[in-house]
């Protein structure tokens, strides 16, 4: 009979000492195959690279973190299920997520009924920030600048630093392009800049000779672009062979310029906003790239950089919370004070929105050159 | 108005016109021949960009060598394209002719993904992006020699279809398939030749844009809808009416963007397309509805 009861005891003990040491468990959202997967990747390395850090430094709360990244394909129908089984099968606590804005979006009434803390740090689109904090969805945090921050940086530095007055707005005719010609139109009006025209082409358009042609005869002070992937780079081609002297602004993705138009200068002076670059001249983002180069051997993203500081910012939260309860993390979040390594300081507004810098940057002789951080 | 502004988008327009009439001029050929509207028209072009794209990428070929490579590639895809599929075609099977070439249309689009992935991609020659300028038009070296081999392609489809006994034979059936029978005219060689002539035209035109645009394996879709509105502008199995039109289209579509909005540009030549269909519906160049 007692050895019995020595054997439940010790068996329950061995139990619960398990139970301590069960890992924390984060889920993580992303595109892993489909057009995205590339930057669905660096979305999951930033946040592997985050998980390995804190378990070196003896994990959270005595236990380790583990990352279940799950495929989402930056389709909002695929978001849902992603999500669906991370929370209910895979029991993670919290959730980070979803890259593609449609596909946050997709997973925002989720967390709102499962009642789980979702940091979102890549998806742009100024609608998250709106539904999101007070009165909507509480659950939901955003580390990134929306469109709207990314555009008022932009415009601030164009009237003040180049005395811009003129600006033509060339987008691709979808919510991001619409939402990234609507933000400039904003901000311009905030900061004295004329939106000259906006002019939207269907995705995949071959030919831009004609909006070229357009835009040289209106001379614009400069030509800001929202486009994704192939259709800047062929904006940028047609761009360099039209002769164009007008220079280039907007969300440009300095990483997809032809290297050799950026060598030989055909595209000096094109100026870019963007949540984040490796170039930025901090101690702590210069370790941080160093540190991600070593393990990929790539220059980080925005995706890597946002993805690490998010999964540091919600391990910060578990924390300070002192459990894995969903309320009291959110709690804790909502009191996140995190030193950002492009300098500003992540704090949540009453949207659940952070305001880290933007990155602005200019290619100059043959080079591309951090020449700012705005707020936003 | 400034001048220059008019003469730039004039040549532009030019540039994307002639492309639409290499387009134009293959399918309405094979139209006029066959009787088959050869819905796979557009994909043959982007297999030619594609082509193009291994041919300058891949295998390092030069600009030129990769223009003739490609075009004799695309007269052999004609020839297994006629030989395998749309002789087994009977006469009087214009619905079995869509379903066929629709058919054909998929599997080939569908296999340039399977195999090159959606990702639209950037082909580069050694022209890079040198331009000419006279005054204050530029045309890039790559967009010149598109129009000039365009034009040469032209050139050539004259001479064969007015200097050659069998470009005669095409004609006589294009004008009555029963009289050119009655005299004697073999229907299985002169339809192959226009398979042949037609799949090399979109092929060639594949492979001068290759270059120019971004190559991805849906870039054919949305052209070979603009061919039908031009073909059926032009009056169907028109050719010079299929030319003349679609170099028009170019220009004036051109002009639209220029002087309105990009977006209107499409949905030009479907408009002009229903006005025609209203108003003349065998095309501005048309000689009557053939039955």
């Amino acid at each position: 009979m007692t050895t019995r009861l020595a054997i439940a005891l010790a068996a329950a003990l061995a139990a619960s000492t398990a139970a301590a040491q069960e890992p924390i468990r984060i889920g993580l959202s992303t595109p892993l195959s489909g057009t995205a997967a590339n930057l669905g990747e660096h979305d999951k390395w930033g946040a592997e690279l985050a998980v390995e850090e804190i378990n070196a430094a003896g994990g959270l709360l005595g236990r380790k973190v583990v990352l279940l990244p799950q495929d989402n394909r930056c389709n909002p129908a695929e978001s849902v299920k992603a999500a669906g089984k991370l929370i209910n099968e895979d029991k993670v606590v919290a959730l980070l997520g979803a890259m593609c804005s449609s596909s946050t979006l997709a997973t925002m009434p989720i967390v709102q009924r499962e009642r789980i803390p979702f940091v979102v740090a890549i998806s742009t689109a100024s609608k998250i920030t709106e539904q999101s904090g007070a009165g909507g969805n509480v659950w939901t945090f955003k580390t990134n600048p929306t469109d709207s921050g990314l555009s008022k940086a932009l415009l601030e530095f164009l009237a003040r630093d180049r005395k811009m007055k003129r600006v033509a707005v060339v987008a691709e005719d979808t919510d991001y392009g619409r939402g990234g010609a609507d933000a400039m139109r904003a901000a311009g009006k905030e900061h004295g800049i004329e939106i000259t025209t906006a002019d939207f082409f269907p995705q995949g358009t071959p030919d831009f000779t004609t909006l070229l042609t357009k835009l040289r005869a209106q001379r614009p002070d400069a030509i800001a672009i929202y486009a994704l992937g192939a259709d800047q780079i062929n904006w940028f081609r047609q761009y360099v062979g039209f002769g164009m002297r007008v220079p280039m602004t907007g969300r440009v993705n300095n990483e997809e310029i032809n290297k050799q138009f950026i060598g030989q200068g055909a595209v000096n002076g094109t100026t870019s906003v963007f949540p984040y670059d490796w170039r930025v001249d901090t101690a702590a983002n210069k370790a941080f790239a160093e540190k991600y180069r070593a393990k990929h051997k790539v220059a980080p993203f925005y995706q890597s950089f946002y993805s690490y500081e998010a999964t540091q910012i919600l391990a910060d939260a578990i924390r300070r919370a002192g459990s894995t309860d969903a309320e009291a993390i959110r709690t804790a979040l909502r009191a996140t004070r995190y030193a950002s390594a492009l300098g500003a300081t992540i704090a949540f507004d009453a949207n659940n929105q952070a305001h880290n810098f933007a990155v602005i940057t200019e290619i100059r002789e043959g080079d591309i050159k951090v020449v700012g951080l705005e707020g936003t | 108005m400034d001048a220059a502004f008019l003469a730039q988008l004039v040549v532009n327009g030019l540039v994307i016109g002639m492309i639409y009439a290499l387009l134009a001029m293959g399918l309405s050929l094979i139209f006029g021949v066959l009787e088959i509207v050869n819905f796979a028209h557009g994909d043959f072009y982007m297999l030619g960009a594609m082509a193009a794209g291994l041919a300058l990428g891949t295998l390092g070929f030069g600009y030129w060598p990769t223009v003739a490579a490609v075009t004799l590639a695309s007269a052999g895809a004609g020839l297994v394209l006629y030989e395998a599929l749309l002789t087994t075609l009977r006469a009087h099977s214009f619905e079995r002719s869509i379903l066929l070439t629709l058919g054909v249309s998929m599997v080939l689009q569908n296999g340039a993904i399977y195999l090159f992935t959606a990702t639209p991609r950037i082909v580069e020659s050694e022209y890079g992006v040198a331009s000419v300028g006279i005054g204050d038009v530029t045309v890039t070296l790559v967009r010149l020699f598109a129009i000039g081999i365009a034009a040469a392609a032209f050139v050539l489809l004259w001479l064969v279809l007015y200097r050659t006994r069998i470009g005669q034979a095409m004609r006589a059936i294009a004008q009555s398939r029963e009289a050119a029978l009655m005299v004697g005219i073999r229907p299985r060689q002169v339809a192959r030749l226009a398979v042949i002539l037609g799949i090399a035209l979109a092929g060639v035109a594949g492979a001068a844009l290759a270059p120019v645009y971004t190559v991805h394996p849906t870039m054919g879709v949305l052209l070979v809808f603009k061919t039908f509105a031009i073909i059926i502008i032009g009056g169907l199995g028109s050719l010079a009416g299929a030319a003349i039109t679609a170099v028009a289209l170019g220009v004036v579509e051109s002009l639209i963007g220029g002087f309105s909005s990009v977006v209107l540009q499409d949905a030009f030549a479907f408009l002009a397309m229903i006005a025609v269909l209203l108003l003349r519906p065998q095309g501005l160049f048309g000689r009557g509805v053939r039955v």
